[in-house]
This record gives C-alpha cells, sequence and structure tokens, in this order.
C-alpha cells in the first residue's frame, strides 16, 4: 500500500492501514475464545459474555469498516508476493 | 557483493543465462563438484522485496527451472564474493545434491483455501452470545475438518508437503505441494474437486512454481 495522492486517500488509506490491524486483533481474539471453549472449563455466564463481546466487536467492526466506505477484501492488505496479511 | 538467484548442475543451458540479472547485470554460473550457482555481480546491491525486483528474480529462476532441475534461492541472497560461493557449494555439496534429486522431474503447487467471507454479520438465530460463540467453534471445527481432507487428499498425490501458518481468515489452509510432472493435471482435478468443501469455502492452486519449499532439506 502506498501512501500518495490527495488528503482524502491519505485518511482512507490511514483508516483501511489501522481497521486492517484492529481485524487483525479481532480475529486472534475469536481464535483464542473458541480455543477456550473447545477446552471446556467455560462456565455458561462466560460463554455468553466471551460471546457477547465478540458479537458486538465484530458488528462495530462492520459498522467502521463501511464509515469509511473499505469492503472486506480491503482490509486484507496484499504484500505482493509476500501474501496477503490476513 | 554477488547475489544469488539459484543452484542448479552443469551445464545451464544458455537460454537461460540470456536474460539480465537484478539492475541489468550479466548472469554468470560458479561450477563446483557438480552442482552450479546462477548469480550476477554488482558494486552496491539492496534488494529490498518489491515486487518488480522480486519478479526479476522469479524470472531468473523459472528460466533456469525451463531448462533443468533448479533449487531457488529466496529473494535477497547476497555474498561477499565468488569465493565464498565456492566454499558455500563445497561445504553443502551433500545435501545441496539430495535436494536437486529430490526435486528433480517435480514442481512445487501452492494450494489455499479461503473463507469467501470474512466478516459474517451474524447468522440466522445468533441472538445471544452463546449461540455467537458456539456457531463459530462450529465453523471452526468444520474448517479443520475441510482442511484435514484437502491435506490428505492433495498430499496422497504430492511427494512431499508442508503447511504453511495460514495467519488468520480468511485463509485456512496454506499449503505447498512437490508433485511429479506427470502428475500435475491429476492433482489439479483432484484440486477441483475439493474446491468449495464444506461450503462457503474456495480453493485455489498456483503454480507450478520453482520448489522454493523444498530448496533446503525439512528440519
Amino acid at each position: 500500500m502506498r501512501i500518495e495522492g490527495d488528503r482524502e486517500d491519505v485518511a482512507r488509506g490511514l483508516a483501511q492501514l489501522v481497521l486492517t490491524l484492529v481485524e487483525l486483533v479481532r480475529q486472534l481474539m475469536e481464535r483464542q475464545a473458541i480455543r477456550r471453549v473447545e477446552a471446556g472449563g467455560l462456565s455458561a455466564d462466560q460463554i455468553e459474555r466471551l460471546g457477547q463481546a465478540l458479537m458486538a466487536l465484530e458488528r462495530r467492526m462492520e459498522e467502521l469498516r463501511e464509515d469509511f466506505g473499505l469492503t472486506e477484501e480491503d482490509l486484507n492488505l496484499d504484500l505482493g508476493p509476500l501474501g496477503k496479511l490476513l | 557483493m554477488i547475489y544469488v538467484y539459484a543452484i542448479s548442475e552443469p551445464p545451464v543451458p544458455a537460454p537461460a543465462l540470456r536474460r539480465r540479472g537484478l539492475g541489468g547485470a550479466t548472469l554468470r554460473t560458479l561450477a563446483r563438484d557438480g552442482l552450479v550457482a546462477v548469480y550476477s555481480r554488482h558494486r552496491s546491491l539492496h534488494p529490498h522485496p518489491q515486487p518488480d525486483l522480486v519478479l526479476h528474480h522469479e524470472r531468473v529462476v523459472e528460466a533456469i527451472m525451463a531448462t533443468g532441475v533448479v533449487l531457488p534461492l529466496r529473494f535477497g541472497t547476497q555474498l561477499a564474493g565468488e569465493d565464498r560461493l565456492g566454499d558455500l557449494l563445497a561445504a553443502r555439496h551433500d545435501e545441496l545434491t539430495r535436494s536437486l534429486e529430490r526435486v528433480r522431474g517435480r514442481t512445487e503447487l501452492g494450494v489455499r483455501v479461503m473463507t469467501m467471507r470474512s466478516f459474517p454479520g451474524g447468522e440466522a438465530g445468533e441472538s445471544t452470545g452463546r449461540d455467537y460463540l458456539l456457531g463459530r467453534v462450529r465453523r471452526h471445527r468444520r474448517h479443520e475438518e475441510a482442511v484435514r481432507d484437502v491435506h490428505a487428499a492433495l498430499g496422497a498425490l504430492s511427494a512431499a508437503s508442508c503447511i504453511r501458518p495460514p495467519g488468520t481468515a480468511p485463509a485456512i489452509l496454506v499449503a505447498a505441494y512437490l508433485v511429479d510432472d506427470g502428475r500435475v493435471a491429476e492433482f489439479r482435478r483432484q484440486a477441483d474437486q475439493l474446491a468449495g468443501r464444506p461450503p462457503g469455502t474456495r480453493l485455489m492452486v498456483t503454480g507450478p512454481w520453482p520448489p522454493y519449499s523444498f530448496a533446503t532439506e525439512q528440519r
């Protein structure tokens, strides 16, 4: 990703970068939660609260993405021959 | 300072050396005891992995691959000079010879299984945190099963395989397979049959590549 062009492009580029990193963290949290459920030992209440938090995070993420006019694909930085970030 | 592209066996046919190296440099070869390295000389070179430079490296390697067996080196491999390169070929002679034998008559194919929608906005009936989280757990299990099936089926058609950590969604499998040249078509047919299992995923085959993932011995 190159940061160039007019100010709006730069702002959008920055939002894209930040949201990509937030999305990366969100996915890691989701994966961690899945591991904890599979390991057992979470109470019904803990599962409910963890699920609520992740659900809210995912919805909020979607809203932010739409606010900045970004698609899902935009949050997947293409590192060229090194592959996609996500 | 020299930049090394690949190891092969002598003689490297002239057509493979007719193209230019990085920065337009002449491609040269250094042979040692049944091995040959393809390299170019540079006064100074700071090869950052930019797409055009990486592609240039790749084209040189592919030209060698088109004429014979090749062990591609990773982009950015530099040495102080020819002496150092000669030492390296001598010191790692047996290992490199084994690696050439391993990839001879074979090619690398890349496989990626991706989920089609990375951020589903909640499936039907996901009103509680529990439903949401258990839904994610089920999806995760489906994906793991699919990855196991794909890898088992494609691995059976391959001489060797390696799975990379897929990072995060949407990729759920990133793997490389070393396939006999004669089985590439069969491999692709098998991959086509596996595509879309489970629903909501897609499978991509890339290549044939020089055997980057199989150039060194698995540790």
